[in-house]
Formats: C-alpha cells, structure tokens, sequence
C-alpha cells in the first residue's frame, strides 16, 4: 500500500532522513522503531505532507503523494496519530470524534455508528464522551487520539509514539487494542521507542539510526536479535550475558 | 572599512554647508529642513520597527506632544527654545513610558493597537484643551530663534537641524552595534533562548520605545519652527503612517534608508502633483510592494546595486553605503582544534565561579539548586508529578527516562520558561517559581536546549557575547554618548567572550556565522553562551543528541571540566554511556514522576528502569536474546 | 429617570456596534492570530455601498445589507491573500500590520475617489424619529441595532458551536496541524474566517450610518475603540467581546453627557491601558502557563 523509496529530508540545517526505505503492504501491520532524534517523527510527518522531501518518493497505492498537503493526504484515507496526541483541548470528546469524520460525507446516522465503535473499543471515552478533552489524563488522550484517527475509516494508519509519555498499564491498554485493529484489518505503520512492544504487535520491522535504516526484518526475527538490543537502548541494561 | 570611515564624516561635514549652495528658501528651508526633522523622528521609529520589531502607528501623537509643549511653553511662558525643546523632549518620552509599560508587556498587536488609540486621544485632547492649545486654531505666535548674532531663522534653521539630525543617527547606530543591538538580534531569532540567555525582553523593548519617543519629541520641538505655526490637522493618524511608510520604503535598520526613506515621501508628493488625488492608495500600494517584494527598501537595492557593480574590483567591499551592524573584528588565533582546553588556562579567567550570598563557597557538594513536589498539570495532562530533585555544586545529576516522561518539562520548568502549578524551587535562598528566565539566568542559573537554540545569524563570538549582557552595567546613555566606560564594557567582554570560546574548543571560530558550523560545534558554543552567564548551575538538555562519538568525548570533557569548578549540572541524555561515565548521581522519571534514584550503576541494574524503557516483556527479549 | 434609560440604550447602541466589530477581531485573531488593521475602513466600503444600493438604486434597506454583506465577503478574501498569506510567509508581526494598514488606506482613497470626500446621511430604515416607550424616548436605529447585532452573534456563535464547520474552525485556531491531520482544509478554513469577520464589518457599517453619517473617514474612529473592546473583553473570548463593548459604550456616553462630548473617546483608552496593566488577556481571557 505504501512505498518509500531513497527519502531524503531536511530538519532545519541538520540532515534528518538521508534515504529511507520501506514498504507496507496491505493490512500490514509494520513498525520503525529506533533511539530519539534517529528520524521516525520526521518519516512520518513527511508522510502526512508537512514537510518535503529532498529527494525520493513516496507513494500510495502505486500513486505518488509528495507534494500534496496534509489535509489532501488524510481525505486519501491516511490517519496520522502525531507524537503528543494533539487532541482539540477546548472540544468535547464526542465533539473530536466529530471532527475525525470531517472529511467523510456521510450521513449523521453512519458517524454516530461509528462512533459507537470507536466507543466500543474505548469504553473509558464513552463515560467522558461531553468532557473536555483538554482535561483527559495522558492516556484518555491518547485513546481519544486513536479514536479520532479511526473516524476517518482510514485504510492506513500511522502511530507515532502512541506509549510517550503513559503508565505502563495503560501502555498495555493501548497496544492491546492497536492488536484488536490489526486483527480487524486496518493496515498500520507504528513508529515507537519501546522496541519490544512494537515487535510484538508488527508484522515487519525496520531499524532507523541516524536518518537511515539500519536493520529489517520480519517482526519475530527482530525480537530475537541481539542487535537491536544495542541499536538503541544503549547500555540502559548490561547486556546479561556480554563479557564487560 | 577604513576608507568608509573617512568618507563618510568628511560627507556628513560637507552636507552642512549646503545652504551656501542656494538661496532658494523654499527649497532649503522647506524641504530640506523638513527632512532633517521628520528624520529624526523616523530613526527613532527604526529603533521600534527596525531593530525590536514592534509597530508604532502613533508616533505622530508624541511628535504632537513634543510639538505642543515646546510651542505653548514659548508662546505662554516665553521660555526659551533650549528649555522649551528638553521640555518636548520630555514629555515624549514620559508618554514613551505611558504608553510602553502596558503595551509591551504581551507579545502581540497590543503597541500597535495602543499606539493608534493613542493618536486618537492626542488629537483629541488638542482639539478640546483650548485654552491650552488654542485648539482647532492652532498655535500661531511662535517667537524668532533669534540669540545676539546666532540666528536659526529661514534658511538658517537648517544649521540647527542638520546637526541634530546628524547626532541623532549617530546615536541610533551607536545603539545597533552595541550590546542593545545584538540584544534585539537576538530576541528577534530566538526570544526565548534570548531570554534564557538574561535578556529581558520587555526591558529592552521598552527601552528602545521610550527612546524613539525622546526623539519624536524633539523632532516636534523642531518641527513648530518649520512653518512657525502647528495645528491638530497635522497630527493625525496619516502622519503616523507617513513615517512608517518613510521608515520601510527607505530601508530599516540603515542610516541612508531613514534619510532617503523621508526625503522620498516628503519630495513625492510635491513632484507627482497631478496624482495628489490618488497619493493615499500609491503610498498604500508601495507600502505593500515594498513589504513583500523589497523588504530591505530602497538602500537594500542601492546596497546590491552597488555591490554588484563593484563585484571584482579588488580590495574593495561591497559595502557602499552606511549600514549598521556590528563591529567584525578579526579574531586572534586560538585553540581551535575542538578538543576543549585544560583547566585553569592563564590570564582572563573565563568561568568565574560564582559565590553565592549565604552559601559556603567551598561547600563542594552544597545543594544549590533544589525542587520540593514540584508539578505541572496542562489541563489533565499532570506533565511533572511531585518531583523532588537537587543539584549540587561540583556535582553531575543525571535526569533520564523515556521519551515523554518530562525531562525537558523540568527543565523548563526550572529556567523559568513554565510556571509550575504546584511545588517549589529554590535557588540561594530564593523561591523561583514565579521569577522569569532572564532573572533566573541572572540569578546564576544557565541552559541549553534540546534543539540547539543559536542565534543562527549571528557570528560565534556574538552568540557569546549576548550571554555576556549581564557584565554591561552602562545603561542606555553611555553607549549612546560613547563613553570611555562603555567602550571599555565592550571590550572587556570581547575578551571573555574570546577565552570562553578558547575554553570550549572553538578559539578561532569567533568570525564565522553560527548557523555554519557543524552540529557538534554549535552545541559547544551553546554551552559556552550558558557559561558566559557566570552560572552556579547548568542545565544540560540533551547535550549529546546528534553528536558522532568524538563529539560526545569533547562534551564529556567539557562536562568535566565544569564540575571541577564547582559547577552544579543538570544532565538530561539518553546517551547512557555518556551518562554512565559523567554522573554522580542519577533520577529517573517516567510518567512525570521518580521511579528511582541513586547512583548510576544502581539505577542500570533497577527493574522498574528496564521495564520503563523497554517495555514490561523484557524479560522475554532478554530470555529469545540468549536463546 | 428616563433620561438615564435612554442614555444607557444608547450607549448599549453604541456598544453593541463596538462588539461587533471586535467580534470580528475575534474570529481572526483565534485563527490566524492577526487582527485586521483595515476593519475600520472595511466598515465604511460596507457604509457606502449600502447607501448607493439604498439611495441611488432605490432597492431598500435590506438590500443594502445583504450588499454590504457581500462585499464585505469579497474585501475578506482580498484581505486574506493580499495581505495577511505573504506577510505571515514571512513571520514578522511588523508584516501583517502594516499590511492590513496600507490594504486600509488604500481602500479609504478609493472610497474618496468614487463616493468623493463628503459625507453623506444615511436614511434610516425605520423611522428617524424616536419611538415613544412610555417616558423613554429611543431612536429606531438603536433598537434595530442590538436586535440585529445581537442575532448576529448569537448566530455565528451558534454556527461556531453546533456545525461541524463551526467546530472545525474551533479547531482549526486550536491546532493547526492536527486539524490538516483530521482532513481539515487549514487554509481555507482561515480564509473563511476573514469573510466572515470582513462581512460583518461592512454590514455594522450599514447599520451605525443612519445614526451618524456616511464617509470615507467614518470608520477610523469606531475601528480604534473596537480594539480597545476586543483587548478589554478578551481577544479570544465571544461574550468578552460583547461585555467590553457595553462597558466601554456606556462609559462613553456618560462621558458626553456628564463631563464633556469633546472628551467621550478617553474612557476607552483608560480601559485600555488598565486592562493591559492589570490583566493583559483581558476579563475573560485566558491566563497561560508559559511565562515566556
């Protein structure tokens, strides 16, 4: 569904992705993981059409889509949950919700079904459904966040650190239901700092250091590899059964 | 350089004489005098416009409270011109103070808006105060600037304002290539870097406001002696905008835009007499054009022009016309190889250690800089959740944990940048919840941040130098009468600034833009614009991010370097070996709150870590690694 | 008594045109954070086109309105891409200041050069004589007034809050991006939030000239105090708005009519200052947590 051929993109003065490539195929579930400040934001913010690259192409469906703007690139049925969540603070939940289906011309009665999905699988959302979103804990946002993407009826969805930030309990909640949309069938592109948690939810995987892709493989392999321990967690934990 | 500095005071001198040229009195007097006078006004504007970058669309309004007091103290009480002028002067500089204490508080429309009203009420208040101002009438009975033999009238006015005009122009690009014009180049780049840096963007602001206001004073106290006659007509909301538009089409920030700026829109009118209908909308439509398409006005295209003619010519700048930007002096040769040098060089001793009021000053180890519970919620989100942390001197305290869990929330929390909604910080026996970033840079506390936060264009040296603002003690009028103190000030922090770059490994940098150097050299010179505020503390946001691993090693050096004098440091990393190696003693957030603390070996081996970074099936990782 | 009531329907008038005004600062402001330094001048076009629709082409008033409304819409697009689009390309706040001034002053020339420079009465819709309410007195124009400035923002209001394009303008000037990310067309979004507050203006300028007169100059004035309105009630906040202009309404005609008419446009620059003194967000505006 998604292809990403040699990207080359510019943060400011500082070369963020210097030829990045990778596919999704359909309902896929694919995740880049990577340390901070190794490029995944900037993959997929250049993705969603924020910013443009420098060289390469990226392409949906055999389509090119450089070039065109954010709000074109989500009427093409592409749901970017961005890293920080970025709910509407003044709107209600209900009110969010709303605005994921903007672009759909649908009837009423359609949106407010899917809304009883999405509610459905965010039973929390839908005791707060009036409240402000502004004044949602850290992972009610998040869940909000995911629920306004679905609303869209995306065919491909991108997840760009959905655990920053949340308590591991309710990083399990998350990624518990990101397993459930899998399992329905939507294609994802998750970019995550928690290696192991992406691993576990993908099908395919790629390792992204300093702009570039270091590593790929299918999910299962990646676990396994004593690489990607190194890649990025640094020496957070000595590694068990290294000499020194 | 050496050759403009000739020309160009023989051709200020040269100009004075030009009523010797021609008798004709209309031209000297009204057109040429004129200038002079609306100059003035408009290099005052510039200081606003041009270099803090606020819209004044009520300068008229202090020209008129200039203009009126001058006039009703002559006409009323016989003072004489000297008196009546510093008394115009004066009062607009007092309206300056008015008016830019509330407006500039904000950052927004807010001057523009209160600068208009302004206008308004000024206008307002000459039309209705007539007993003080004859009101709609007017002000006719202006006495001769007659003193003995020195006569100003007619054509003779113009030896009077010339010479003002000149001083005041002067007086302007003193300003710019001092430490009040780096201090607007930087607040314009990068406002909060600049204040973190100690500048205080208000007091700045409103400096530059009061003084352009001090200037349209006098030019209203010179202007009552143009046409020996003021009326409120005169000063309304259209001339406000004529000297903008003056101030734009000619060029900002340049001495020959303000004069050939307010030549221009005060001649215009006079020779396109048959388009008079139509000069409201032309000078709309170039003050449009000019914004969009020739933003540096029309001495940015004489300056191109005559660069590109000049282009080959060897020996020769391209430089033709005065231009204000500060001095470039050419840098002496240093340690520049990127490996910092030792501590305890000789001479200047750039990282003077600061000794706190009420701290023992050999305490290594004394807590400096210390939070209790200290939270910030943005609406539910609870960012930073009862942290308590405490810097010592002499001491590295990493703060780590995954992406989001609050780090640089901290950080801005303690340099000021966010008020914290619950909780203290304490600082030297002071509460800092409340202070500013710039008070607390003053205080001794320094950053940098986590994307490098340089005053791009801007050279090395100068990027040091804004961190020096703290050491010119001068004020506004020293630098403007280019005293031997404020000369020396300069200097002297030249001076440190050159050690501090030898220091951090950057000597012979000094010269080149800051946006040109590689990564890891702009974080070096980010933490050598931190050290140049003389801090107790640092804090270090993610000092390694981007680095290669040789660049890491100059950090750690410098890091080094720094607690052997005593500095406190706040380390933010991901980095762990960097972390690993430099700390003393390390806390760990995740979530917003201290899972743990301690030492950095403890903190690597403890469970809840682990499982914060990598997920709670480590474990399985851990076990299919060694499968 | 009665004489008090009157003098407070005025000023409640007066207010409301102030609030209306502002209330288009409003839209843009949350938007696009820029003001339209031309609102003023936009009013006026809106004044005048009324009266020739009303006066020379003898179509009424309503037509006039509906006119007015229209190129109030057409000036809001030119505004938006002449003026306020490349200045914000270039970030200054400098730029679009000065763009929306020079966009006025060229508008106020050639509001000159077609209707010339006088200013003419504008014949008021209903009668132009004061109603009799018991002992109260009130002109016709001043009930018209609130009743349709009233509605008009109580309609946006309610557009704002209850249609999905009113919520994606809500959050459109909460966050940009997440709303280009929601399919939501940023741009045009702020474009439409220029013809709305660019229409409004023009129709206020229909409906204050039959209580003053119709001129190229007649908007400079009642633009200055609505900013005052907008910075007093708080730039971002609807019913801000419509406080700031009562206040600063009332206290005006109390002004002309107990201390001097000469000085009846001082209140609202007091307020102004006070307001930026003690609290720069404005009454109903909201504090922040960043210092910075």
């Amino acid at each position: 569904m998604l292809e990403v051929e040699g990207l080359v993109v510019n943060y400011g003065l500082v070369r963020a992705l210097r030829g990045v490539s990778l596919r999704v195929g359909d309902g896929q579930a694919v995740c880049v993981i990577g340390s901070n400040g190794a490029g995944k934001t900037t993959l997929l913010r250049t993705i969603s059409g924020f910013l443009a690259p420098v060289a390469g192409s990226i392409t949906l469906n055999g389509s090119s889509i450089v070039g065109l703007r954010p709000h074109q690139i989500a009427r093409l049925r592409v749901a970017h949950v961005p890293e920080g969540r970025h709910v509407f603070p003044d709107q209600s939940v209900h009110d969010n919700l709303l605005l994921g289906a903007f672009s759909r011309r649908r009837s009423r009665a359609e949106i407010d079904d899917d809304c009883e999905s999405v509610f459905e699988l965010f039973p929390r959302l839908k005791d707060r459904r009036g409240q402000l979103a502004g004044t949602l804990s850290g992972g009610e946002q998040q869940m909000l966040a995911i629920g306004r993407a679905l609303m869209l009826k995306p065919a491909m969805m991108m997840l760009d650190e959905p655990s920053m930030g949340l308590a591991p309990l309710l990083i399990e909640e998350v990624f518990r239901r990101l397993l459930e949309l899998k399992r329905r069938g939507i294609t994802m592109l998750l970019v995550e700092q928690l290696a192991y948690r992406a691993l576990e939810v993908a099908d395919y995987a790629f390792v992204i250091e300093h702009g570039r892709i270091e590593l790929h493989g299918p999910a299962a392999e990646l676990q396994r590899d004593p690489r990607v321990r190194a890649a990025y967690l640094g020496n957070a934990a000595p590694p068990p059964a290294a000499a020194g | 350089m050496d050759r403009r500095r000739i020309v160009l005071p023989l051709l200020a001198v040269a100009c004075c004489f030009v009523p010797l040229l021609t008798s004709n009195e209309y031209y000297v007097h009204s057109v040429l005098a004129k200038v002079c006078v609306y100059t003035i006004v408009i290099a005052g504007l510039d200081l606003v416009v041009g270099y803090s970058g606020d819209v004044s669309v009520g300068h008229a309004g202090l020209f008129a409270a200039g203009a009126y007091t001058t006039a009703i103290l002559m006409w009323k009480l016989h003072l004489p011109f000297p008196l009546a002028a510093l008394a115009g002067i004066a009062m607009g500089a007092l309206f300056g103070l008015l008016l830019g204490v509330p407006a500039l508080r904000l950052r927004g429309p807010y001057l523009a808006v209160a600068t208009i009203a302004f206008g308004l009420i000024v206008q307002t208040f000459v039309n209705e105060a007539v007993s003080l101002t004859n009101g709609s009438q007017g002000i006719r009975a202006i006495p001769p600037l007659r003193y003995g033999p020195i006569d100003f009238e007619g054509n003779h006015f113009y030896y009077l304002v010339y010479p003002l005009m000149v001083l005041s122009l002067l007086a302007v690009h003193r300003l710019a290539v001092s430490y009040w014009g780096r201090a607007f180049a930087a607040l314009k780049e990068n406002a909060v870097a600049a204040e973190c840096s100690g500048i205080s963007r208000y007091r700045y602001k409103l400096g530059a406001f009061i003084l352009s206001a001090a200037f349209a004073g006098l030019g209203g106290a010179l202007f009552v002696h143009i046409d020996k006659y003021i009326g409120p007509p005169t000063f309304s909301e259209q001339l406000s905008i004529l000297f903008l538009i003056a101030l734009i089409f000619g060029g900002v920030r340049s001495i020959a835009g303000n004069i050939i700026g307010t030549f221009l829109v005060i001649v215009l009118p006079d020779v396109f007499n048959a388009v008079a209908d139509y000069q409201l909308m032309i000078f709309g439509g170039l003050l449009l054009f000019t914004l969009y398409f020739v933003p540096q006005g029309i001495a940015g295209v004489l300056q191109a022009a005559t660069r590109w003619m000049l282009r080959g010519r060897a020996g020769l700048r391209g430089r033709a016309l005065p231009h204000r930007e500060p001095h470039r002096e050419p840098m002496p040769a240093g340690a520049g190889n990127g490996v910092p040098a030792a501590p305890g060089g000789n001479g200047v001793d750039a990282i003077a250690t600061r000794t706190l009021a009420g701290l023992d000053p050999a305490g290594r180890g004394a807590g400096l800089l210390t939070t209790h519970d200290l939270t910030i919620a943005f609406g539910g989100l609870v960012a930073v959740n009862k942290l308590d942390l405490e810097i010592r001197a002499g001491q590295v305290h990493a703060l780590i944990g995954p992406n989001g869990s609050g780090k640089s929330t901290t950080v801005n929390l303690l340099s000021g940048i966010y008020r914290p909604t619950g909780g203290s910080i304490r600082f030297a026996g002071r509460e800092l919840e409340r202070a500013s970033p710039h008070l607390i840079s003053r205080l001794g506390v320094a950053r940098t941040f986590q994307n490098v936060a340089l005053f791009g264009e801007m050279t090395v040296l100068e990027n040091v130098l804004v961190g020096l603002h703290h050491t010119f003690k001068g004020g506004l009028l020293p630098v403007l009468l280019g005293t031997r103190q404020a000369r020396r000030e300069e200097r002297e922090a030249r001076r440190r600034a050159e050690a501090l770059l030898a220091f951090v490994g950057l000597g012979d940098l000094g010269a080149e833009r800051a946006r040109s150097l590689p990564y890891g050299k702009q974080r070096l010179l980010e933490i050598a614009r931190a050290l140049a505020q003389d801090p107790a503390v640092i804090l270090l946001d993610e000092p390694a991010a981007g680095l290669t691993s040789g660049e890491i090693a100059a950090v750690d050096t410098l890091i080094d370097a720094l607690r052997a004098r005593g500095i406190g440091i706040l380390l933010i990393e991901h980095h762990m070996d960097l972390v690993m190696a430099v700390s003393d003693e390390v806390t760990v957030l995740d979530f917003g709150q201290r899972i743990a603390q301690g030492k950095p070996e403890e903190v690597q081996r403890d469970e809840r870590v682990i499982s914060a970074y990598l997920g709670t099936t480590v474990h399985q990782g851990a076990a299919a690694a060694d499968a | 008594m009665a004489d008090l009531i009157q003098l407070i329907l005025s000023g409640v008038a007066l207010g409301m045109i102030y609030a209306l005004l502002a209330f288009g600062y409003s839209i843009t402001f949350s938007t696009s954070r820029t003001i339209n330094f031309a609102q003023g001048e936009f009013l006026m076009l809106g004044a005048l086109t009324g009266l020739t629709v009303d006066v020379r082409l003898h179509l009424g008033y309503v037509m006039a309105v509906a006119a007015a409304a229209g190129i109030g819409a057409v000036l809001g697009v030119v505004l938006e891409r002449v003026a306020i689009r490349p200045a914000l390309r270039t970030g200054s706040t400098v730029a679009w200041v000065l763009a929306t001034v020079a966009l006025g002053i060229v508008a106020r020339n050639a509001a000159e050069r077609i209707w010339g420079t006088d200013d003419s009465p504008f014949p008021a819709p209903l009668s132009s004589e004061p109603m009799r309410l018991g002992p109260i007195r009130v002109l016709p124009q001043e009930v018209l007034i609130i009743g349709i400035a009233g509605l008009i923002m109580i309609a946006v209001e309610i557009f704002r809050r209850r249609s999905i394009w009113g919520k994606a303008v809500t959050a459109v000037a909460a966050d940009n991006e997440a709303a280009a990310l929601a399919g939501i067309n940023v741009p045009v979004t702020i474009t439409a939030s220029f013809v709305i507050s660019s229409a409004i203006a023009a129709v206020s300028g229909v409906l204050v000239a039959p209580l003053t007169l119709a001129g190229p100059t007649m908007g400079t004035l009642l633009s200055t105090k609505a900013y005052a309105v907008a910075i007093v009630g708080g730039l971002q906040s609807g019913i801000g708005v419509i406080v700031g202009g009562l206040l600063i309404g009332l206290c005006e005609q109390f002004t002309a009519r107990y201390i001097s008419t000469g000085y009846k446009d001082t209140p609202g620059f007091i307020l102004l200052i006070l307001i930026l003194l003690i609290k720069p967000a404005g009454i109903f505006g909201k504090r922040s947590i960043k210092k910075v």
